[in-house]
């Protein structure tokens, strides 16, 4: 077993002119991408990034992410990605955490008391170089991945790199990914899913095909078609939009698409139906993971059309436990809570002792989910047992919403669930239940809106606001948010409750 | 083409919530992150149903759909190109 960036330094020799990575009609061979990591991690160790120095990746998809995402991997420095879109709050705030030796963004910024950001770019224009990279021991860490967590903080989840090749490795094995594929990436490769895919592809040493999100549909399309690519890859909210245009957008690539990879979020079985109807004979592989577990399950549309609404069975060499809440491991059937053990499962979360022995137990990972498994090994989730929300492959923590939404001088509380989205796209969104501050003048949503909007990402932002008298709460004050969940499921939109 | 024009900006500003008073013909609805890609679908199939045309899905980019003057050059462009034998 080798790193993902010792893999590339191989196939930089065995194949140096077949294209690693595609974008806006730039074609990234693989001999020139080893080339440009190693000018890039030339730099980066010239400006002092050694073992355990983190580099901060605030930047959109672009081949010079790439450059400096396994160059900080050879030069044994650890990748903090992080959305280039995040607001500035958000950006500081994991900078004060992570203390990067070196960041970088989609431009150059100078941060008062955090210190220089350089552009991305310029990984694109640095001069050639040659120095021996020692190979990156499997060991080390890799990636510090920022995921939203329960407590409204987020989590720095710690992967090493044998945690990145277990799970590319499994991946590619499931997939069925070989070198000839040519696989079209919407996803952005600041967020886990985009950035398995490209490390995916180097492993088996395919084509990635990098296009700017699904937000306007056409750059996908062309993609495809252009560069006949056998795969794709995205989330439930970017196919919604793709099957919007039918048979005349995703069916006349049906005989040449081998296979799509799905996941981040749940899908509604009638986009999974109609996938299958478009694309007969392309394998649609939807999985189940979470940051600290990559793809810890997998379904197959066609061969278990009457499992989907499944999150179909474990990967190779991982193994899921159905358990109560004293630990009791349960039986087929039962419902409980969701633990995974695997290569790839990640062992802690970055300088919290605390949350690391809460969610990492002898080996196993305590997902929060609540799951049930049938006698013939598929898995069913039952929901969260925690409150975070699923917006479109974000998880949204709803005490961070909540306390943003509370310093509205409108606002005197505020308590956020996830309900349906009624337009069938994003798997969830956010509904806010608000109790006005005295004598303040309700503001509008837009206003609501702009003010979360302005110090948490998009997703985070509330779809839908209900004023209300009171939040339900305990004897003891605590918020029951459960109630409102029980109110929302039964169609009640603006409750009034009364302190119980 | 005005009509497409107005009653696009009309849908902007009432449908899609846009303030009136930031949005020019040459505003990036999408670059500037004004609309987001759940509202691509209603804005491809408001602009069908306006011009009476249907959009290729090829189409949807960023140079056609980012802007107002963007959508109504495009539709101008395709037009022509279907009225031309």
């Amino acid at each position: 077993m080798t790193s993902v960036v010792d893999v590339l330094r191989n196939r930089a020799t065995e194949r140096p002119d077949h294209d690693a990575i595609i974008a806006d009609q730039r074609h990234v061979s693989y001999g020139e991408l080893w080339n440009k990591v190693v000018s890039a991690a030339c730099m980066l160790a010239d400006e002092g990034v050694g073992p355990g120095d983190r580099v901060l990746l605030a930047a959109s998809s672009t081949p010079a992410f790439a450059f400096g995402y396994l160059a900080t991997h050879l030069v044994g420095g650890i990748a903090v990605p992080l959305d280039p879109a995040a607001p500035a709050a958000r950006r500081d705030e994991l900078i004060r955490r992570a203390r990067p030796r070196l960041s970088f963004g989609t431009h150059a910024d100078s941060l008062p008391e955090l210190g220089e950001v350089r552009g991305i770019d310029e990984l694109e224009d640095l001069p050639a170089a040659s120095r021996d990279f020692a190979s990156v021991p499997l060991e080390g860490l890799a990636d510090l991945l920022f995921t939203t967590g329960t407590t409204g903080k987020p989590k720095g989840v710690c992967l090493r790199h044998r945690h990145l090749v277990a799970a590319a490795t499994h991946i590619n094995e499931v997939i069925g990914n070989v070198e000839d594929d040519v696989e079209v990436v919407p996803l952005p490769l600041s967020h886990s899913f985009g950035l398995a895919r490209l490390r995916c592809n180097i492993l088996a040493g395919g084509t990635v095909v990098l296009t700017q999100g699904f937000r306007l549909p056409g750059e996908i399309f062309a993609a495809l078609r252009q560069h006949q690519a056998t795969g794709l890859v995205g989330v439930p909210a970017g196919f919604a939009v793709l099957l919007r245009f039918g048979k005349r957008g995703l069916g006349p690539l049906a005989d040449r698409l081998r296979y799509i990879e799905i996941g981040s979020a749940a899908m509604p079985e009638a986009h999974k139906r109609q996938l299958m109807e478009l694309l007969p004979h392309t394998a649609i592989w939807m999985h189940y993971g979470l940051t600290e577990a990559s793809r810890s399950t997998f379904i197959e549309f066609h061969r278990h059309r009457d499992r989907l609404g499944t999150i179909g069975k474990p990967s190779p060499r991982v193994e899921i436990q159905i358990r109560a809440e004293d630990g009791t491991v349960l039986g087929a059937g039962r419902r409980g809570l969701l633990f995974i053990r695997g290569p790839q499962v990640a062992e802690g979360y970055w300088e919290d002792p605390a949350l690391t022995a809460a969610a990492f137990i002898q080996g196993w990972l305590r997902t929060g989910d609540v799951a049930a498994v049938s006698p013939d090994g598929f898995i069913t989730l039952h929901g969260r047992r925690d409150d975070m929300i699923n917006v479109g492959g974000f998880n949204v923590s709803p005490d961070e919403v909540e306390t943003v939404l509370a310093t509205h001088p409108a606002v005197a509380e505020a308590a956020c669930i996830g309900v349906e989205d009624p337009r069938q796209i994003s798997g969830r969104i956010v509904r806010a239940y608000l109790v006005a501050a005295p004598k303040a003048e309700v503001p509008s949503d837009k206003e609501l809106a702009s003010w979360v909007g302005e110090q948490l990402e998009p997703y985070n932002v509330p779809t839908e606001y209900a004023w209300i008298d009171a939040l339900p709460k305990t004897a003891s004050g605590k918020l029951v948010r459960a109630r409102l969940r029980q109110q929302a499921a039964s169609g009640i939109r603006g409750p009034t409750f009364a302190e119980d | 083409m005005s009509d497409l024009r107005s009653s696009l900006r009309g849908a902007l500003v009432g449908h899609f919530g846009i303030d009136e008073s930031t949005l020019a013909d040459d505003t990036g609805l999408f670059s500037d992150g004004l609309l987001d890609s759940l509202s691509v679908m209603e804005l491809v199939e408001f602009v069908e149903s306006k011009s009476g045309l249907q959009i290729p899905p090829e189409d949807i980019v960023l140079e056609n759909f980012d802007t107002v003057e963007g959508i109504v050059g495009y539709i101008e462009r395709l037009k022509a190109n279907r009225a031309s034998p």
